[in-house]
């Protein structure tokens, strides 16, 4: 009796074990996994100012809810430091969001479209042709990772890499196309820890601004003027690089498949001729495919009030007082041809109600500093 | 597909998942399986060299035991009869019948492994030199791991010969033998009577076992990405540059070279044997803290040690213990005194040992010149050891104090270094001029931090400093008979576990991989 108790009792004490040891196994097995998940968020794409805020801007755009933007605006920085998103809000009730990074590429315009219409449903989306003019030897890696490395993990994502590296293949370039950190940013992000990471890159795992896409954050130029020459009248056409027309060519065709509107717009700059001269070439391509265009020339700038000896901080961007004209310009354009619903005073848009305050609350002060300086500019 | 990256941790935990849910009896089919899936993933077009090794040896084998067989019970029935006679002749008989059949598998074998390792090199250094374009890549047809079982079938067809073991009457399970994954990389050449058992019998599944295996994983991936990976690139930048460097930066630059290589294959092996012990195997040690050695004998026997211990049954005691060279011993008293003449059969093994180990780490005259060199050192201490022992004792110095051996360690840490100029740099020329541009004085090159310019950052250093530091103090708690991952075990769980996590951290973090981030690049810069 008492040999088979023991042997009952060794038995017990050995399950009792293994289950001890399978438990043991299975939670150091989670508690990796959640230390992995939290070094990967850590460690990726920077945010802040080293980052050009791009993430937060994204992560801005992924925490809306669905169906609540009725426009999009996409492009490289000829988008956020013109299109002020709370602004067009407060005005006019229309919600269109400036999905943007600096520099963004051509060929990642098509997946940024498919990454929007996941979780909204634009009834417009703007693309900025700024980027037209450009050839795969202008585009660096951080102008592709911008974009790449701050869209969610997906089958889109891993397109746009995928086409994106297709186009920097055609460049003699030091890129290195086999990196896998392109499809895991994780092998590249990971040595950031050399004096690049922050407190808050441990801390904030989920950076956003509140600004709707607009740049309010970049204080040190938006609240800058410059005097900058009146752009040329231009009506020229100086032919793109022949991959980047390629690479527009099929975005043309994958809008004429989308059931909404798609405006390719020229935000006010002051480029050179033959780089406005390219971009009226592929101003052409666009309409010749039945697609419509805003292009920005005098009529325009007289429309929309912008004094380029004021409004701008550089040849390229406006500062937050032309930026202010340029959207009140382009909102009521949007509104005209598009018939984009007013949506202030509707709950669902709460989040657009607070980036306004979030904006003025950032902005007030320095625009009416700005503001101060462009009147005495002027009274001189 | 290398051992330190996420492919073979995710390969191995597959191999893992497969093995413990086969039945036991099958689990070796599982684990060969899995050696040929790694062949295939890391060098499809070369896998038939190992496998024309596999059955060539695994038919010598069978023939030579079926002799063996053979005389054996003609040699039991002599022993019957008390005819010591006919037992001697017998043997002998058995001896050549066999050694015929071991001749001709190692020409085989090691002609395979001359030709493509060795042979095609030279044809394009000739060709190269000649000016004749070369239609091809030498380095192409080497095949993964030739070194490790091209001398694990050999020590196997050995043993068989010495009748030390029985040959593998299953062709699948000796293919499993010489192409475990683990060992097929790096090693260690393990001995047939010490892994075949473990591999053929299947393991249970034993959770200690296979969390001891993962850390022993983690703390050679540490090595490896960590020091090794990191350190690698100061040590690229100056050896690739043999005539743009001096002094200090290159006596910097072999110092961490030798740290690079110990780190680097020490690493390997703990992966492998971490690998192998997840799956129940345990292999050879290749590395105890050689380092620390106070002479470089001892370094010897504490690095590479399963290449040591097979060049020493298989060269050195068959040289040093064979009548021929007993008969030379014996002849060179004449000439060079008696105790040197005695020495001389272990002087000729010892210069056939190292020659051998030159070889192994390449074609070039620079690592046969790194084989004589230690070989001559070695050599040397033998010849000298009377003369040294008395001028200690002249000089009144205490060889058992802590002070010398501290001297000791440090002496034969020099040594080995100086050594590694030839193992490293580009040719044995380049070695030669780099050792010599090492006397430059030029202390300015740390006190400027120009060091920081060649490849590693001052943020590399940091990490560099306090892994070594980690890295030494473990080592010194292990010479003093602690074993690590059991004293770990020991401790509470949370202490345990926050350990082994700030480990895994360490490594995927600072591990020195991937294509690296600079902020500069990211900066928009046109504002």
């Amino acid at each position: 009796m008492d040999k088979n108790r023991n042997r009952t009792d060794e038995r017990e004490n050995r399950a009792k074990k293994r289950r001890k040891r399978f438990f043991k196994g299975v939670t150091f097995t989670v508690l990796t996994f959640l230390m992995a998940a939290y070094l990967i968020t850590v460690f990726s794409f920077p945010s802040g100012m080293e980052g050009d805020y791009v993430k937060e801007r994204y992560n801005c755009f992924y925490s809306q809810e669905e169906n609540t933007i009725d426009g999009v605006y996409i492009g490289a920085s000829g988008v956020d430091r013109f299109w002020v998103a709370p602004q067009a809000y407060k005005d006019t009730g229309i919600t269109v969001f400036a999905m943007s990074s600096s520099s963004m590429p051509l060929v990642t315009f098509k997946y940024m479209i498919e990454e929007v219409r996941k979780t909204q449903d634009p009834k417009v989306i703007i693309l900025d042709i700024r980027s037209a003019h450009k050839t795969p030897e202008d585009v660096d890696e951080a102008y592709v990772r911008r974009v790449t490395d701050n869209m969610k993990l997906s089958k889109t994502r891993q397109e746009c890499v995928d086409a994106s590296l297709e186009y920097l293949r055609k460049a003699d370039n030091e890129i290195d196309e086999d990196d896998p950190s392109w499809y895991f940013g994780f092998l590249k992000y990971h040595s950031r820890w050399k004096g690049d990471m922050q407190l808050k890159d441990f801390i904030d795992l989920d950076p956003k601004t509140d600004y709707m896409g607009y740049s309010a954050h970049l204080t040190h130029l938006i609240f800058n003027t410059a005097k900058i020459s009146y752009p040329p009248i231009n009506e020229d056409r100086t032919p793109i690089d022949p991959d980047t027309e390629d690479v527009l060519r099929d975005l043309c065709e994958y809008i004429n498949t989308l059931d909404c509107n798609v405006v390719f717009v020229e935000s006010p700059n002051c480029h050179s001729y033959e780089t406005l001269s390219k971009r009226n070439y592929a101003e052409d391509i666009v309409r010749s495919y039945g697609i419509d265009v805003i292009s920005c020339k005098d009529a325009e700038y007289a429309e929309m009030g912008l004094d380029f000896e004021t409004d701008l901080y550089n040849e390229g961007h406006t500062n937050i007082v032309g930026a202010i004209k340029y959207t009140r310009w382009l909102a009521n354009e949007l509104i005209e041809r598009y018939d984009l619903p007013d949506r202030r005073g509707d709950d669902k848009y709460k989040a657009w109600e607070s980036a306004y305050d979030s904006y003025v609350e950032q902005t007030e002060e320095g625009k009416a500093e700005l503001e101060k300086r462009i009147a005495e500019v002027k009274g001189q | 597909m290398a051992f330190a990256s996420l492919q073979f941790v995710i390969f191995l935990l597959a191999v893992c998942a497969v093995y413990f849910i086969t039945p036991i009896k099958a689990r070796w089919a599982v684990l060969l399986v899995a050696s040929y899936a790694f062949y295939l993933l890391s060098s499809p077009n070369t896998l038939i060299f190992m496998v024309v090794t596999t059955v060539a040896t695994f038919l010598a084998g069978r023939a030579m035991g079926k002799i063996q067989d053979r005389y054996q019970k003609r040699i039991d029935e002599a022993k019957e009869k008390k005819d010591r006679e006919t037992q001697k002749k017998l043997k002998s008989e058995s001896k050549a019948a066999t050694k015929r059949i071991v001749v001709g598998i190692l020409l085989l074998n090691f002609g395979i492994l001359a030709t493509l390792k060795y042979f095609w090199y030279y044809l394009e250094t000739i060709l190269t030199n000649a000016g004749i374009e070369v239609p091809f890549d030498a380095g192409i047809l080497i095949p993964l791991g030739i070194s490790f079982y091209t001398f694990q079938s050999a020590a196997y067809i050995l043993d068989i010969y010495r009748n030390k073991i029985r040959p593998d009457k299953n062709l699948a399970k000796l293919a499993l033998f010489f192409s475990f994954f683990p060992i097929i990389i790096q090693g260690p050449i393990s001995r047939y009577d010490q892994l075949a058992h473990q591999l053929y019998e299947g393991h249970t599944f034993d959770y200690q076992r296979i969390a001891f295996g993962a850390q022993l994983m983690i703390w050679g991936m540490f090595k490896k990405l960590v020091v090794a990976d990191r350190i690698g690139a100061l040590v690229d930048t100056v050896f690739d540059n043999p005539g743009q460097y001096e002094g200090f930066t290159v006596i910097i630059a072999v110092i961490c070279y030798t740290i690079q290589i110990y780190a680097d294959f020490s690493g390997g092996i703990d992966i492998a044997r971490g690998a192998a012990q997840t799956l129940g195997i345990t292999l050879e040690d290749n590395f105890k803290r050689p380092y620390f050695s106070d002479s470089v004998s001892e370094f010897w026997r504490r690095w590479h040690i399963t290449l040591g211990n097979w060049c020493k049954d298989y060269i050195f005691f068959t040289v040093s213990l064979s009548p021929t060279f007993g008969k030379l011993g014996k002849k060179s008293r004449k000439y060079l005194g008696d105790r040197v003449g005695k020495l001389m059969p272990v002087i000729i093994a010892q210069i056939l040992v190292f020659t051998t180990i030159g070889v192994w780490h390449g074609a070039e005259l620079k690592y046969i010149a790194y084989g004589w060199y230690q070989a001559v050192i070695i050599i040397s201490g033998m010849l000298l050891e009377p003369y040294l022992k008395k001028l200690a004792e002249l000089l009144r110095i205490n060889t058992k104090s802590f002070g010398w051996k501290v001297f000791a360690i440090i002496r034969t840490f020099i040594i080995i270094v100086i050594g590694r100029f030839f193992s490293r740099a580009l040719s044995f020329n380049a070695a030669i001029g780099m050792f010599i541009s090492s006397f430059t004085w030029n202390p300015e090159v740390i006190t400027s931090g120009a060091i920081f310019e060649l490849g590693i950052s001052r943020w590399d250093a940091l990490i560099l400093a306090v892994s070594l530091v980690i890295w030494f103090i473990i080592s010194v708690f292990q010479e003093r008979g602690v074993e690590i991952r059991e004293a770990m075990a020991e401790k509470n769980v949370v202490v345990r576990w926050a350990f082994y996590l700030l480990a895994i951290a360490a490594v995927v973090i600072f591990g020195a991989y991937g294509s690296g981030y600079d902020g500069a690049e990211f900066i928009y810069r046109e504002f």
